[in-house]
Formats: C-alpha cells, structure tokens, sequence
C-alpha cells in the first residue's frame, strides 16, 4: 500500500500540495483527475521522490528509497526512455537494472501495438512513443505503476485498445494510478476516482459507490470541482455587453 | 565496446566521443613538440662554430627547463577542462529529448547516474594527466641528459616539482 501523510510540497513560492492524505492498496486501478495545475504530476512525483515534500511517504509500511522503489514504475507525457535507444536495448537495460522485468508482458505489448523493435525512439511517432513509454512500465514487474497523461497524443481507437489490453494483463496485485484528463473514458476502467484540486484532494469515491448512488463520474466531478454551468454564459454576456 | 556503452550515458555516441579523445591526445602531442623545437635551438646557442667544427662555449648556459617547458603541456589542461564539460554535457543529456532523468533517479543502483556521467570522463582526465605527466618526465630526461653538465643549471629537479605541484 502507498500511504500519503500530510504531504505538502511548495513549488516556486506557490503551494502545490496542500496536507494531502492518500492511501492507495494494493489490487486497485485508481484514476487521478484534476485542472491543469491541480497537482496530479506534482503528487506522483512526491511518490517517485522526485521532488522533495513535508509530510510521510510510505510504500507498504517503509519509506520509499532506493531499497524498494524498484516497486514503483513511472510513465509520463514528458516521456522517460532513452530517445536514441530502440526498444531492444530499452528491454537489455529494463533486464538489467530491474529483476522482476517482464520480457514476456513486454514482447506482447510490442507485438499488440505493432512497434518496430530495431528503430531509435526518438523516431517513433508521438503516439508510438507513448505506446512505449506506457510498455516500459508495464513491463517493469513493479506493484504499483504511476502514469501521467499517458495517452496525450493518441487517437481514441488506441486508448480504448490500450485500456481494455490493460485489464486483460494487470495482475492482481498491481495497482495503477492513472492522472488523465479523459474522463468518461476511463470511467469504465478505473475502480476508484481522486480528484485534486489546487493541491487538495478534493474527492475520493469508488466507483461502485457511485453506481449504487445512481451518478455518473462526470456528474460527481462536476458537483466536487463546484462546477459552474452557467459561467460560460456569463463570460460571454460580459465579453459582448449583452443584457 | 560493451564497458564504454556501459558506463556512458545510454544511446550516446560513444565513438564519435572515443575519436574526439584520441584526437585530444594526439592534440596535446603535437603541441608539446614546442619544447624540443626550443630546447634544441637553446642546445645550439651553447656552441660556437668554425669551418669545420662546433666547440662549447666557455660562458654557456642552457635556459632553464622550466622556461623551454614553456606552454607546452597546455593542451593537457584544455582536453581535461573539455572532458569536465564532457560530464555536465552528460548530465543534461538525461533532460534532452524526453526525461530519462525520471528513470536513472529511479534505478535501484544509486550510483548508475553518476557513473554513466563521471567514469569515462574522470577515465580521459586520468589518461590526459598521465600522458602530460609522461611527456613531462621524458622532455626533462632529455634536458638533463642531452644537455651537457657545466651548462646545466642549478637546482633543475627542484623547478621540476615546482612545475608539478
């Protein structure tokens, strides 16, 4: 289990993460949403220890380090492999340096989203390289896998393959969190939501709870972010003077 | 092949960097040859000549070592303060392209970073400093021993340390 204890994280004078608190168990697919800004990123890279914070960080019980952050995978828009590498040597490196590397689950993913093994990453198109990016950390036998916007720059087709060959792989002890912005679409997927908001996790509901409750996850967004409906009106009354 | 991709920053070109090096050596060769143009033209000012000889001069002095050394092993201190951007260069290229940074921070081997930045430039510095040192050794043996004993000047081995600490 990843536990978050009065996590805080100040960026460039503005407060990112505001006394978050958050446990994710082991065995469950999580989504992460929020504006732009709210502080998805900022949250898993506090987990990943890439930025320092205040507050406690667990990762089943212990704090992370080098020791067990091999339990940890990250895949990210901004893109974490080697671009002048091919997936070939990715997997040589991936064998390497993590023990639990899965070249089968790897080989699969491969062959699922038809990539060329032998060409430098840097080559691919932006979709293949977010295909990749999410392979790798799928591959990396870790327990809980982190991904940031991972689908930014795929077409719809992709990531609804993506998502239903995800399920079909995630053993049962792997957790994923997932910050996204494509909401109703991995509305079916995810078993549990989290919404931040300005550094505050502002929502944190299962999914079953919500179909006893009859609502759907954009409505219970929309009522925990206090969603205006009419400010687009409103905006536009006052761009163009009307009464 | 595998020890230099190995210990480099993944996907570099590691040979092109291998070539440069070489190149820097044979740079910091070239450039000292300076000393044994002055040296065998201050070994020359030491005799006179007639028709059909040469004889030492009785007021002949050779400069010292130090002044003939000159600038010469200058080209040693450009390669290594070229390899020390070698490992800032190394770094940054972990945020070049995509953010590979992400993963080496998370590699379960806390020095694979460090050491895929630092040991093969921190290797050619070593190699660099060697050669500048062997070069220094072999242009002063051939000052003390080319040059001939009246014409000597004193305390030679003590400039020689000045020259290396």
């Amino acid at each position: 289990m990843i536990e978050l204890k009065n996590v805080s994280k100040t960026y460039r004078g503005k407060r990112a993460l505001k006394n978050v608190n958050l446990t994710l168990p082991r065995g469950e697919i999580v989504g992460l949403f929020g504006e732009n800004g709210a502080g998805k990123t900022t949250l898993m890279k506090c987990i990943l220890n890439l930025h320092p914070y205040n507050g406690e960080i667990t990762l089943d019980g212990e704090p992370i380090s080098r020791k067990n952050i091999v339990k940890l995978s990250f895949g990210t828009s901004e893109h974490s492999f080697f671009p002048n590498l091919t997936p070939r040597s990715h997997k040589e490196f991936y064998k390497e340096h993590f023990d639990t590397f899965s070249e089968k689950r790897f080989d699969g993913l491969m062959e699922f989203f038809n990539l060329p093994a032998y060409r430098a990453v840097k080559n691919f198109s932006t979709g293949q390289k977010n295909q990749f990016e999410v392979i790798l950390a799928l591959s990396q036998g870790a327990d809980y896998i982190l991904l940031d916007e991972p689908f930014a720059g795929n077409d719809v087709f992709n990531r609804e393959d993506f998502y239903k060959v995800l399920l079909g792989i995630l053993e049962p002890h792997e957790t994923v969190l997932l910050s996204t912005h494509l909401i109703e679409e991995v509305s079916d997927f995810i078993g549990r939501a989290v919404l931040i908001r300005q550094g505050e996790i502002v929502g944190d509901v299962y999914m079953s709870d919500l179909e006893d409750q009859g609502m759907d996850l954009m409505t219970y967004i929309k009522s925990a972010y206090q969603y205006k409906a009419d400010r687009i009106i409103q905006a536009l009354t006052n761009m163009t003077d009307e009464e | 092949m595998t020890f230099l991709t190995k210990n480099a920053p993944p996907g570099a070109d590691i040979q092109n960097q291998v070539n440069w090096y070489f190149g820097g050596l044979i740079f910091i060769g070239v450039w000292s040859l300076g000393f044994l143009f002055r040296f065998s033209t201050a070994y020359e000012r030491l005799f006179n000549r007639n028709e059909t000889s040469r004889y030492l001069r009785g007021d002949a002095m050779m400069p010292e070592f130090t002044d003939l050394l000159g600038g010469s092993l200058r080209a040693v201190f450009v390669i290594v303060l070229a390899l020390l951007v070698c490992i800032v260069m190394n770094y940054a290229s972990f945020h070049q392209g995509s953010k590979s940074i992400y993963l080496m921070k998370r590699l379960p081997d806390r020095w694979e970073l460090h050491r895929r930045c630092i040991l093969l430039p921190a290797l050619g510095i070593a190699g660099s400093l060697l050669i500048g040192f062997t070069l220094l050794m072999i242009y002063f043996a051939i000052y003390m021993l080319v040059t001939p004993d009246r014409c000597l000047p004193p305390d030679q081995w003590q400039k020689l340390w000045s020259v290396l600490l």
